[in-house]
């Protein structure tokens, strides 16, 4: 078995602070799970989408940038989950990267008493919004409305995977599918059990990462002190829990400037 | 998985490939890379005159469902820039060791093709990608 999954098992965070942490997860070593939540509730543009294009939205939902592609998402009641690991763990082409990880997504609901599937085939949507139309790497609850929609970034012979599992729909996106009763801090561990299986790794509980260079999203000073004040709500302890620990990610300054930056 | 990469260019790891062509290095993505990727979506690429570094990130492709850095093979100014790939990202997936070039980089002279991997040492290295 390789080892370990390290496990971060995150509160609520600022948007950029969400960004910034992951983007540092895929600029370190080793691999890593964060799943968390947003507070505030926030808007993520795809990597190559333009805020101009969703100036139409209430401007006090704040925006973000996705280190990762495709369509925005609504960040509101969900569990968010990124994976940054080695490319060597997930061989082959992209799409069978995502069947592996969505099987394990599947079971993971699965464990909570709900059904969730993957999508059927289907052209791909010109749709501004990630959940508005799902595809065949895509997972939709029983209405058939997606309900998990992911993406990845690879980079420097790393993955970093951004997924977002819809616990209850919001009325700017009525379009996504829900997983009504389930709870986040619930759902968190056994996304995290069932990624570490499917992966062949070792599950370890492990705090949020220091940094030691700013990441393109968010200065040193201010990761820090997001990181000093910890998640704005804390996540419930996982009974779980194995063991924690306490690495450091160096976070590249070497990145390419994104297109109209 | 399987390449047909021709043996008059070099290849990076990462599945760039780069030709030396009247003394300029055209630069361009493998088949490797465009079956790895598969639905291509979207292609960013740099400017004429832009500085390019060997090893270092000068393009971003996106496949519907992620986001991959192009590498530049060595370092020098990009002289031309395949603009109309964007909007026939189609040429790339069916021909992309040809009409699907990206760029054409003036090299410095300070790092040279002869470190990058031949088409025998590639098609070796993506058999097991």
């Amino acid at each position: 078995m390789n080892g370990p999954l390290l496990w971060v098992k995150d509160g609520a965070r600022d948007p950029k602070a969400n960004m910034a942490l992951d983007e540092a997860l895929l600029a370190g070593d080793g691999a890593w799970l964060r799943t968390y939540r947003w507070v505030p509730h926030a808007i993520s543009l795809g990597y190559f989408q333009k805020p101009e294009d969703f100036a139409d939205l209430p401007a006090d939902l704040p925006r973000v940038h996705r280190i990762t592609g495709g369509g925005a998402i609504l960040h509101a009641n969900e569990v968010t989950v990124a994976l940054a690991l080695p490319e060597g763990l997930l061989p082959g082409p992209v799409a069978d990267s995502y069947a592996l990880l969505n099987d394990a997504v599947v079971r993971a609901v699965a464990e909570h008493g709900a059904a969730i599937h993957r999508a059927p085939p289907r052209p791909r949507s010109d749709s501004r919004w990630c959940f508005a139309a799902p595809t065949h790497l895509d997972l939709t609850d029983t209405d058939g409305h997606k309900v998990f929609g992911s993406a990845q970034r690879r980079r420097g012979g790393r993955i970093l995977w951004h997924g977002s599992l819809i616990l209850a729909r919001h009325e700017l996106t009525a379009f996504t599918g829900h997983l009504p009763g389930i709870l986040a801090d619930s759902l968190a561990p056994s996304l995290a059990r069932e990624l570490a299986a499917t992966l062949g790794l070792e599950l370890r509980r492990a705090n949020a990462p220091a940094f030691s260079r700013p990441t393109k999203s968010l200065p040193l000073v201010e990761i820090e002190k997001h990181l000093a004040a910890g998640a704005i709500e804390s996540a419930a302890e996982d009974a779980g829990a194995v063991a924690v620990e306490n690495e450091e990610i160096v976070a590249s300054d070497t990145e390419a400037a994104r297109p109209g930056e | 998985m399987a390449s047909s990469a021709p043996s008059d260019r070099k290849y990076l790891a990462s599945h760039e490939w780069a030709k030396d062509q009247d003394g300029e290095i055209v630069v361009g993505i493998t088949d490797v890379a465009v079956e790895l990727l598969s639905d291509l979506v979207y292609i960013d690429l740099p400017p004429v005159g832009k500085k390019v570094t060997q090893g270092e990130v000068f393009g971003e492709i996106e496949s519907v469902k992620a986001v991959s850095d192009l590498v530049a093979p060595v370092n020098g100014e990009v002289t031309a820039s395949n603009e109309d790939l964007a909007d026939h990202l189609d040429d790339l997936a069916q021909d992309p060791f040809d009409k699907g070039w990206m760029i054409r980089i003036k090299s410095d002279g300070e790092a040279s093709l002869d470190a990058l991997m031949d088409a025998a040492a590639y098609v070796k290295h993506a058999a097991v990608e």
